[in-house]
């Protein structure tokens, strides 16, 4: 599996390209909900007086999502902002901070943050979650499941999903991983044995 | 012009300067997570040349 990283690690992460000019920073990470996949970025400029870019940059032109730096072949990459994500989709599409329910109806608590591999895919969330049943808040990650909905009030997860938690990013690796093949296990119908853990 | 009219005039420069840089800052907001929805801009149920 790749490495796993916030997405919130990401704002401000330089966007270079193979000559080696650093030509933006990243600003939003945007994903499509339904495929667990990240579609781009949008862009700030470099240095303190730049504001916002009127370019993005679309996943599909990442070289590599490095540790310390978003590398993309050259400057002609950066589309422009509809590319990405459209202004009415800006608007109403955040996600930290929204309710997290599962497909059965329980509150599982809220949103922190959004757990990406080096390859876009998105993998999980991070999220301040609530306890049954003393109701106590705990920070833990989730794994993202198929059929994932989300949109700028809630997020819908599949009530399986919450029974392979992880408290910290190096246990939530093998959770994710048991949960994959679980899901596929489930969709070729045959058993699988998976390390359950639920708050 | 009195000596200290040019403390107001630097006084008011700075006070400009100070609300462009803010202003860039603010337009610089700090990142967010955005979830969009490809491939389901017309609704669940859609099918391409109409449902039959």
């Amino acid at each position: 599996m790749n490495t796993l990283v916030l997405a919130s690690e990401l704002t401000k992460r330089p966007v270079v390209t193979l000559e080696g000019e650093a030509v933006a920073q990243i600003k939003d990470t945007v994903f499509d909900g339904p495929a667990g996949q990240i579609t781009g970025f949008t862009l700030n400029g470099r240095g303190l007086l730049s504001g916002p870019l009127k370019q993005s940059l679309p996943w599909p032109a990442v070289h590599a999502l490095g540790r310390h730096a978003v590398m993309i072949l050259g400057r002609e990459v950066l589309a422009e902002p509809a590319a990405v994500v459209a202004s009415g989709e800006a608007a109403g599409g955040g996600v930290l901070g929204v309710r997290v329910l599962t497909d059965e109806g329980t509150d599982a608590g809220t949103v922190l943050d959004v757990v990406v591999e080096a390859d876009g895919r998105v993998a999980g969330f991070q999220v301040a979650a609530i306890e049954p049943p003393e109701h106590r808040r705990r920070t833990v990650f989730i794994p993202r499941g198929e059929g994932v909905a989300v949109s700028g009030q809630a997020l819908v997860i599949p009530a399986e999903a919450c029974r392979f938690v992880a408290d910290d990013l190096p246990s939530f690796t093998a959770q994710v991983e048991i949960f994959r093949t679980r899901q596929a296990a489930r969709g070729t119908g045959a058993g699988q044995e998976g390390r359950e853990r639920t708050w | 012009m009195i000596w200290w009219g040019w403390l107001i005039v630097a006084a008011v420069m700075l006070l400009a300067l100070a609300a462009a840089v803010a202003g860039v800052q603010a337009r610089r907001r700090a990142g967010t997570v955005i979830a969009v929805q490809r491939g389901r801009r017309f609704g669940k149920g859609f099918r391409k040349g109409g449902d039959r």
